[in-house]
C-alpha cells in the first residue's frame, strides 16, 4: 500500500496538535485566574457592603439609644409639670422640638406650653410665648425647606378684613401643582381667623383628575392651623401615598400668609407608615395599578 | 465726644433692627425663566416707596419701614405690572411670574 501523500490540512493538523492543547491549558489557567479575581473581587466589594452597613446600624443603634434616653428624660418634666418652671420647660420643648421634629407631633405640649404662659404672663415673662412661636417658626421653616425642594408649594395672603366681610368663607385663589405623574387642584377657603391666638380655620378641597376620564376625584378637610402644626407631622394624606400640608409663614396685625406644599408621602414624618395597598400598588406598577383602580370604579 | 460716641452706638444698634422689619424678597419669572440683573422693583407703603432691583439670580428684597400692605411694581419695558404685598415683623417671601395677556404684563404670587 502506498502511503497517502499529505497535504497542507495533514501538515498543519501535525503542528497544530500541541498548540491546541497548549492553548486549550492557557484558556483553562486564564479562565481560573479571572475568574478568581473576579471572584476576589465580588467578595471585597461584599465585605465593604457588609461593614458599611454593619457601621451604620450600629451607629443608628447608639443614636437610638441616646435619642431614646433623652427623650425619656425630657418627656418626664411635661408628665410632672409642677416639677419644672416655665424656662426650664421651654428648653426642654425646644431641644424635643429641634431633635424629634421628624417623628413626633408635638403640637400638643406646644399648645399647653402656650396656655401656660399666658396664664402666668408677667413683664418679666411676656417674652417667653415670643421665644416658643420662634421655636415652632424654625421647625416649620426646616421641613418646608426639605418639602418644598421634593414637591410643590404655593402661597397666599389672607387679608382679614376680607374674611371680615364674606360670612361665607373667602375663597383664595386655587392652585394647580404637579408631583410624579399627578396634578392636583388645590382650593383653599378661609373660614375663621382668630387673630389673638393666630389661629386661621381653613376648609381645603383637593381635586384630582381621574386617568383616562373627565371625570375629578374631591377630597376636602376642614381644619385649624396655627404656628404649631409641623407640615411633616400634621399633613392631609392624598392618593397614590402624597400629601398636602397648610402652614403659616406670616401672621400679622391685618393679614397673614400661608403656604400650601404638596409632597410625596416617604418624606412624612418617620411615625407614619405607607398603607399596604398602596405599597402593593406601588410594586405592581403604575399603569397596572391604574388598570386595577378603574375595574374596581 | 462721649456724646458722638453715644449716639454712632445707638446708630449702629438701630441698624440691624429697621432693616428686619417688613422685608420682602423673593424672585421674578417671566414666561418660565428669572428675569435679568437689574430690573427695577419698586415697593410703595403708603406714602413712602422703596426703590430696589433684582440681582443675577433674579431676586429682590426690599424694606418697608412698618406693617402692612405695599404694592410691588415691576418695571418691564414701559409696562410697570403690580401686585399687592403684604410686610410683617419677620421676612416675607414673595415670588412672582409675569403673565403677558393680550400684549400686556400681569403680575401673579405664586
Amino acid at each position: 500500500m502506498t502511503e497517502k501523500q499529505k497535504d497542507g490540512w495533514d501538515k498543519a493538523a501535525i503542528v497544530l496538535h500541541p498548540v491546541g492543547g497548549l492553548l486549550a491549558a492557557l484558556a483553562v489557567a486564564g479562565l481560573g485566574f479571572f475568574g478568581s479575581q473576579f471572584l476576589e473581587k465580588r467578595q471585597s466589594e461584599e465585605t465593604r457592603a457588609r461593614f458599611f452597613s454593619e457601621l451604620i446600624s450600629k451607629r443608628e443603634e447608639a443614636d437610638s439609644a441616646l435619642r431614646k434616653d433623652m427623650f425619656m428624660s425630657i418627656i418626664q418634666s411635661f408628665l410632672r409639670p409642677e416639677s419644672a418652671s416655665i424656662d426650664d420647660r421651654i428648653v426642654k420643648l425646644e431641644l424635643l422640638a429641634y431633635n424629634f421634629h421628624e417623628s413626633l407631633n408635638l403640637k400638643p405640649l406646644f399648645v399647653q406650653l402656650a396656655g401656660d404662659i399666658a396664664k402666668s404672663a408677667t413683664p418679666a415673662t411676656r417674652g417667653n410665648g415670643d421665644r416658643l412661636e420662634k421655636v415652632a417658626r424654625e421647625v416649620v421653616r426646616k421641613e418646608m425647606v426639605v418639602l418644598e425642594g421634593v414637591g410643590a408649594s404655593f402661597g397666599r395672603t389672607i387679608d382679614f378684613d376680607d374674611v371680615a366681610q364674606s360670612p361665607g368663607g373667602l375663597a383664595l385663589d386655587s392652585g394647580k401643582l404637579t408631583l410624579g405623574r399627578i396634578s392636583r387642584e388645590f382650593s383653599i377657603v378661609v373660614e375663621k381667623i382668630e387673630v389673638p391666638t393666630k389661629q386661621i380655620q381653613i376648609r381645603l378641597e383637593v381635586k384630582t383628575p381621574r386617568e383616562g376620564s373627565h371625570e375629578v376625584d374631591t377630597d376636602d378637610a376642614e381644619f385649624w392651623v396655627d404656628f404649631f402644626d409641623f407640615p411633616m407631622i400634621d399633613h392631609t394624606r392624598l392618593s397614590h401615598d402624597q400629601r398636602c400640608a397648610v402652614v403659616i409663614k406670616n401672621f400679622g396685625k391685618s393679614s397673614a400668609k400661608i403656604g400650601l406644599v404638596f409632597f410625596p408621602g416617604s418624606y412624612a414624618s418617620l411615625k407614619e407608615k405607607p398603607y399596604i395597598q398602596e405599597m402593593i400598588r406601588d410594586l405592581l406598577g403604575a399603569k397596572q395599578a391604574s388598570d386595577l383602580e378603574n375595574a374596581r370604579r | 465726644m462721649k456724646k458722638h460716641v453715644l449716639a454712632m452706638l445707638l446708630a449702629i444698634a438701630a441698624i440691624p433692627t429697621a432693616a428686619a422689619a417688613g422685608e420682602i424678597y423673593g424672585t421674578i419669572k417671566d414666561q418660565g425663566k428669572l428675569v435679568k440683573e437689574g430690573v427695577p422693583v419698586t415697593m410703595a407703603c403708603g406714602a413712602t416707596s422703596v426703590p430696589g432691583a433684582t440681582d443675577k439670580n433674579g431676586a429682590y428684597r426690599l424694606f418697608a419701614s412698618a406693617e402692612g400692605k405695599c404694592t410691588l411694581t415691576v418695571k418691564m419695558g414701559s409696562e410697570s405690572p403690580a401686585a399687592v404685598v403684604h410686610s410683617y415683623a419677620e421676612s416675607a417671601r414673595y415670588n412672582f411670574h409675569l403673565e403677558k395677556k393680550d400684549g400686556k404684563y400681569t403680575l401673579k404670587a405664586e
